[in-house]
């Protein structure tokens, strides 16, 4: 089991995460936190991407259709765990239905019938939203902590823009939206046209040789 | 950004390395804690610098398996052989094909096949192989990463390697290196859609064999010569004004510019060309700038060729003067450094 960290180490590691401005931190265990964190992303970052699989698309797209919402129904109904009732129950029924006589039919609360017609409905939200209500309640740092009741303790202030700043916003903007099309013109700004060969039996005589020795007289050995 | 922050970034980035590469279990620590022993990491510097000039700087011989299986068009075709390499370390180097085993072509073909190779050897050993050619660019350009994981490839014994472009789609290179020479043992060449494209592994290798006084070199039938500093020199030396990619803040850098001769296509003379080489650390360019001439097309047009496996070759005239750029590099990369000399 780790030992709990020191709450500046916390907040130190909080900062690193946010890839807020570190502050003054003088401790080896953190520095080597952070040469860590910083390896493991650049690992992350080689990871090839994954595609989902076509097939996934093509049920996610059969579920969603209202055909198969009474499929999704029966299903759901059958993940559903039974709930054995305990004895204490069963006895508090026993003497509610000899008390009531014959007369006496059971039926399910109301709380039960909405649980049903929701499940019914959409079972997909109604298991997210259980799984969700099981989570455990993260605890916020105490740096934010911190950081609230500071926010929380100064006098409000209401800040208004000045007319400098906005023109400087304004200006801002202006060079940016000027900046944008060199940006991402880059390469429909070339200033000569541009032709691509289908066949590489269109080649120029120095573009085959090029690739013949490159590739090792690829294109000669399969006469293509 | 200048060279010497690119430096700095490069030497912080190894430094970071050396670092992610110790063995941080013996980093003091409260014995209930131990901390996690890394797998991963940057390569050491010492390593790739010994992986840029390993190539020539090792004697060594050995006889490596090529192959190549290459998309042209919707087909893929594949290419492999035997080679032989040798260095003795002081600069001197030899390549010589030994067996073509896919795919199979008639004795004279294959005869031919063999000389062919013999004129291209050169090329080969500079610019086939995984290389290094720039330390720093390769720093600011690759995510290079030791998995951890030893190997032994013909008996050597080599550390895994990977190198991925940091930004945009390249070729992903999985290598093994002799822990102790640097020399690329083996290599597999990966396209981005994760695609094997190439290998080249070495089956049997021999470290500072006994050449005989008679061992058969390659001579470079390299006819280049260094372009001059100066505008008026080198005007005086090609007849035009050369014109040169600006790879400043690019992935491509300017590694050399030379001046070479080729014969015109009618066989009337030759051809002026002023070459730039660029690198991005690993792989290589060529942008090439010839002289004008009347008879070429007015328009200004670039012409793409097909791509053929991992190489991209575009070539056309532009303001009456021919431009060639080539190499493993996208064509639209190779379309951008060519208008960057415009």
């Amino acid at each position: 089991m780790k030992p709990q960290a020191h709450p500046d180490c916390n907040a130190f590691r909080v900062a690193a995460l946010d890839r807020a401005a570190l502050s003054e931190h003088a401790c080896a265990e953190c520095e080597r936190w952070v040469a860590r964190l910083a390896l493991r992303e650049g690992l992350l970052r080689t990871l090839p991407r994954m595609v989902a699989p076509r097939e996934l698309d093509d049920l996610s797209e059969h579920e969603l259709e209202s055909e198969g919402r009474r499929a999704r129904a029966v299903r759901a109904l059958e993940s559903l765990a039974q709930v054995e009732a305990d004895e204490e129950l069963d006895r508090a029924v026993e003497a509610l239905a000899s008390d009531a006589g014959p007369q006496f039919s059971a039926c399910a609360p109301s709380v039960l019938d909405r649980l049903v017609a929701e499940e019914l409905a959409n079972p997909v939200k109604a298991r997210v939203a259980r799984q969700v209500e099981s989570l455990a309640r993260l605890e916020a740092p105490t740096v934010l902590e911190q950081r609230v009741a500071r926010e929380l303790a100064q006098p409000r202030v209401e800040r208004r823009l000045t007319t400098r700043a906005w023109l400087s916003i304004a200006a801002a903007a202006i060079a940016l939206l000027s900046l944008a099309p060199l940006a991402f013109e880059r390469r429909g700004a070339r200033p000569f046209r541009v032709e691509r060969l289908e066949s590489t039996r269109d080649l120029s005589p120095s573009a085959r040789a090029w690739f013949e020795t490159v590739s090792s007289g690829l294109l000669a050995q399969n006469n293509i | 950004m200048r060279r010497s922050s690119l430096f700095l970034t490069a030497v912080a980035g190894l430094a970071f390395g050396l670092a992610g590469c110790g063995d941080v279990s013996s980093v003091s620590a409260p014995p209930t804690t131990p901390p996690p022993v890394l797998h991963s990491g940057l390569p050491s510097e010492t390593l790739v610098q010994r992986m840029r000039v390993a190539p020539t700087a090792v004697a060594y011989s050995g006889v490596r398996r090529i192959e190549q299986s290459w998309q042209v068009g919707v087909t893929v075709y594949s290419t492999s052989y035997r080679e032989e390499v040798a260095s003795d370390g002081q600069g001197r180097v030899a390549l010589q094909a030994l067996e073509l085993i896919a795919p199979t072509l008639p004795p004279r073909s294959e005869e031919l096949w063999h000389m062919l190779q013999e004129s291209r050897d050169g090329f080969l050993f500079r610019y086939r192989d995984f290389r290094i050619h720039d330390v720093v660019q390769m720093a600011v350009n690759y995510s290079p990463i030791a998995t951890g994981v030893r190997t032994e490839v013909a008996g050597r014994d080599c550390d895994e390697l990977v190198f991925a472009l940091r930004h945009g789609a390249a070729f992903t290179y999985n290598l093994a290196v002799d822990r102790e020479t640097g020399l690329v043992m083996r290599c597999e060449q990966f396209a981005t859609d994760g695609r094997v494209m190439g290998k080249v592994e070495f089956e049997s290798f021999e470290l500072n064999p006994q050449f005989a006084p008679d061992f058969s070199w390659d001579e470079s039938s390299n006819q280049e010569q260094p372009l001059p500093e100066s505008r008026t020199s080198r005007f005086a030396a090609v007849g035009f004004r050369p014109r040169q990619p600006e790879g400043d803040g690019g992935r491509f850098q300017l590694l050399e510019s030379t001046i070479v001769r080729s014969p015109q296509p009618d066989g009337a003379g030759e051809i002026t060309w002023v070459k730039s080489t660029l690198t991005d650390g690993i792989e290589v360019v060529f942008v090439l700038h010839g002289g004008s001439d009347p008879s070429l097309v007015s328009e200004d047009v670039m012409r793409v060729a097909p791509s053929v496996g991992p190489w991209n070759h575009v070539e056309g005239t532009l303001d009456g003067e021919r431009f060639m750029a080539l190499g493993r590099a996208s064509a639209d990369e190779l379309l951008d450094l060519i208008a960057s000399t415009l």
